[in-house]
């Protein structure tokens, strides 16, 4: 392992891999944060990692080899295409980083085996960046569950539904065999909060998917996913990028238990405005970089060996799982059983 | 079956319901993507404790007047169906895709209470254009006291539905319901 400074006296050197918009979060974090500091960014469009060096005042690089040598770099944050992951997982943790790596795991369920083995053979932290276990309403929502307020959790519905956000067609995320398919790019997401409240892993799922946006599309915009429990309990977890208008977005949290059911409503927040645009719910404008910190500091209390990951490692590989048999279950038609988790 | 559990006025019934269907049928929405509807309902213990294949239970209790509301907003048609339910019978969820491609989802929930009354029914439809969320519990009012909080309904029933599609007879949607929980097997149904 490369020599490292003492994380608890400067903060963990972090080197963010990949400047595009999910970066933009994670760097937005770190500058409110003591126990990490940003020390460098890579990317492939080297003129876009020497912009944001020098806007972030760390080192840019042009290549990820660069990254990696660099002293300064005792943890890595991963925000490439999913097809990179598993390699570029793979390269990170050989060079002795510790790794938080954006979701999908993997591409695989091999993949995401085989990138955490490497992790757990070198004693090194590894994370994935399932972020919406650290927003208010999320940790509310798993307090109340603890609390036995409702009960034992028998049914998770969940509904992230918005308009448009990738690029054109160039875009990777577009072509499944880059992306994985939705299930894989934003259904873990989903998958992973209702593995989570209803606190067993998926023992079946079966996906119904359209192609709201464009019928020439390879990827399903709109995907609705049912996952099976072995108590009997069921989740069923939708999420959209086809809805119009395309600046549309609604978000719904339900957990039905034995003895009540929780709901966060689309208005949750309380905050409504008619504006030219129309009716819309406004957020707290600060409940996103909340957030990411949470989602960082375990990641360093982690990295400094004083916590587990969240979510653990074989939470975080039985969420590909359950993308993978989604992705299955769309092609099929069927429903598609899940092997036990790792 | 003992009577259902709804309060006052039957779901079926609720003005916003027929608010729905209208703008359903007139495409203001665009046309007919998806449907999701939640019903969480304060039933007798020993209705909710059958299993879900039985007499009783939340397909029992709720399953006709669920598949009636969701019969009137998708019209009849076939789906192909995966359920899934609670050794107890006391929840039931199915995921479906109709035949005209349209994705169905429901929940269906008995919490032991000795007062019939829903505690949520939600129906959301998602349309090429836009989406409605319906709350067929509303329109009520909010009243809070020291005692605590509590609703109040108020308004009449939504106008009789002159395009209303005839009674189709909610049993053999049951059965295959109850079939695919048993079996874990994605079946096709005909409502």
């Amino acid at each position: 392992m490369t020599a490292h400074r003492n994380p608890s006296e400067t903060g963990l050197g972090i080197g963010i891999v990949g400047v595009g918009g999910i970066a933009l979060s994670h760097m937005a974090a770190l500058r409110t944060m003591t126990s990490a500091q940003l020390v460098a960014v890579c990317d492939l469009d080297a003129a876009r990692a020497a912009e944001v060096a020098h806007i972030e005042r760390c080192t840019g690089y042009g290549t990820l080899e660069e990254l990696l040598a660099d002293p300064a770099v005792e943890a890595v944050i991963l925000c490439t295409p999913n097809m990179t992951h598993e390699p570029l997982g793979l390269q990170v943790l050989a060079a002795g980083k510790h790794l938080l790596i954006e979701k999908p795991l993997a591409m695989t369920a091999e993949g995401a085996r085989a990138v955490v083995a490497e992790a757990t053979s070198r004693d090194l932290a590894l994370a994935v960046g399932h972020s919406h276990r650290f927003t208010d309403q999320s940790l509310a929502i798993r307090q109340v569950i603890d609390a036995g307020d409702i009960g034992t959790p028998r049914f998770v519905r969940v509904v992230m539904n918005g308009g448009w956000i990738w690029p054109g067609w160039q875009s990777w995320v577009l072509d499944p065999a880059l992306s994985g398919g939705h299930s894989l790019h934003n259904g873990v997401h989903l998958v992973d909060l209702a593995s989570w409240w209803i606190g067993e892993p998926a023992t079946s799922v079966y996906s119904v998917g359209q192609h709201a946006t464009s019928e020439a599309l390879q990827l399903h915009d709109y995907l609705v996913m049912e996952l099976g429990f072995a108590s009997g309990a069921a989740a069923v977890c939708e999420i959209s990028r086809g809805e119009r208008p395309r600046g549309a977005g609604y978000l719904e949290l339900t957990v039905v238990g034995t003895e009540g059911v929780l709901t966060r409503s689309w208005d949750a927040e309380g905050i409504l405005a008619w504006t030219d645009t129309g009716l819309t719910a406004w957020a707290d404008d600060g409940a996103a970089q909340r957030t990411f910190v949470r989602e960082l500091e375990a990641f360093v209390a982690a990295a400094r060996g004083e916590a587990e990951t969240v979510p653990p490692l074989p939470t975080a590989i039985h969420a590909v799982d359950i993308a993978v048999a989604s992705e299955q279950s769309l092609r099929s038609g069927t429903t598609v059983q899940i092997g036990a988790p790792a | 079956m003992t009577a259902s559990p709804t309060a006052l006025m039957a779901l079926t019934a609720r003005p916003g319901l027929a608010r729905a269907l209208g703008a359903v049928r007139s495409a203001e929405i665009g046309l007919l993507r998806a449907v999701a509807l939640d019903l969480v309902a304060l039933g007798p213990a020993s209705a909710a404790d059958a299993p879900a294949d039985a007499a009783g239970g939340a397909l029992q209790e709720l399953g006709p007047e669920a598949i009636e509301v969701l019969r009137r907003v998708i019209g009849p048609t076939s789906l192909d169906l995966q359920a899934h339910s609670t050794r107890d019978g006391r929840a039931t969820t199915f995921l479906a895709r109709a035949g005209h491609g349209v994705v169905v989802s429901a929940h269906l929930s008995l919490i032991p209470g000795e007062r019939p009354e829903h505690l949520r029914a939600a129906l959301r439809i998602v349309g090429t254009h836009g989406s409605m969320l319906v709350d067929l519990l509303r329109p009520q009012l909010e009243v809070r006291t020291a005692a605590g909080a509590t609703h109040v309904p108020f308004g009449e029933p939504g106008p009789a539905d002159p395009s209303a599609i005839p009674p189709g007879g909610p049993s053999d949607a049951l059965s295959g319901i109850a079939e695919s929980a048993r079996s874990g097997r994605r079946l096709t149904i005909t409502w």
